[in-house]
């Protein structure tokens, strides 16, 4: 059974929209709250906290874990991310997910809302547990 | 003129001169390998102190990985020193971290692990930097980079808080 790496953030993910859809598209959507008191701001930076990038890669596939489309499935790959504004302490963020099939596993595509405006797109893989 | 490569190791109290990160951030340890506008190799020892394990419960075997987007960041952060490395201090200029595509995960990372951070230069360009690499343990390859961009801006340049609401105003 796959188990989920250590959370680099406390905040959970909570599901808004479960996934829907019957198709080789479904949607979800997800949200998670981002603490002043997350331990990553005391150290990115002193004096001037940023959510890391990386760590909007960590929601996207925690989100992603949290409405699979089917089981089984494991992180393989970040197909890309790219940050275009910034998240700070106190903002809650908004994931919109949409899952589209790709061979043996299945590809996400998160849009995230930081309550500005977008804070980043991340795109993922999933694949079956011991394949490429 | 070709630069000549840097005296290594660099070591922890010179890292922490040349990157603005702190405690639990600071995601990279030693340089042993730098050549300027072309590569760097960094490592960073693998601990179950940091404080995303705290709290886990005690069982079999080595427990959750270290998270995968930190394993990305302490990577960029080999990366970031490639950047900043003939600074006289960090205060200057922020790294930002434009975005990264074709990230392979190999193998999951446990406490215990050595990282071993292989960066190169793709391209600079101005401000920006765009590098490639991967990460092994030992002998195997954790993960790959495809594309990293960091993008170097004046300090002070970043806000430090949201905008204020404009609404607000009359």
């Amino acid at each position: 059974m796959s188990t989920l790496s250590a959370p680099p953030l406390r905040a959970g993910v909570r599901v808004l929209t479960p996934l829907a859809g019957a198709g080789p598209e479904r949607r979800a959507s997800t949200t998670v709250a981002i603490d002043a008191d997350e331990p990553v701001f005391a150290g990115h930076y002193p004096g001037q906290p940023i959510l890391p990038g990386v760590c909007l890669i960590d929601c996207a596939h925690r989100s992603a874990v949290a409405t699979l489309p089917e089981a089984g499935l494991v992180l393989s790959a970040v197909r890309s991310g790219r940050f275009l504004s910034p998240v700070y302490p106190g903002d809650t963020l908004n994931l919109d997910l949409t899952w589209r099939t790709a061979g043996t596993g299945w590809d996400v595509t998160a849009d995230i809302h930081n309550g500005r405006q977008t804070a980043a797109r991340i795109q993922l893989s999933y694949r079956p547990e011991g394949t490429p | 003129m070709t630069a000549a490569p840097y005296a290594v190791p660099m070591e922890a109290g010179e890292i922490r001169r040349l990157l603005p990160h702190r405690y639990p951030m600071l995601l990279v340890d030693r340089v042993t390998d730098l050549v300027p506008a072309r590569s760097v190799t960094a490592t960073k020892a693998v601990t179950g102190n940091e404080p995303w394990f705290a709290g886990l419960p005690a069982g079999p075997g080595p427990g959750p990985a270290y998270p995968e987007a930190l394993l990305l960041e302490s990577w960029c952060q080999a990366a970031g020193l490639l950047a900043v490395w003939h600074r006289d201090s960090a205060d200057k200029e922020i790294m930002l971290f434009g975005g990264v595509s074709d990230v392979t995960l190999h193998h999951p990372v446990y406490p215990g692990d050595v990282l071993e951070h292989r960066v190169r230069v793709v391209r600079m360009i101005s401000d920006t930097m765009i590098f490639e690499g991967d990460s092994r343990c030992g002998d195997r390859v954790v993960v790959e980079v495809g594309r990293a961009t960091l993008a170097m801006r004046p300090a002070g340049g970043l806000r430090a808080g949201p905008e204020p609401d404009r609404r607000a105003d009359t």
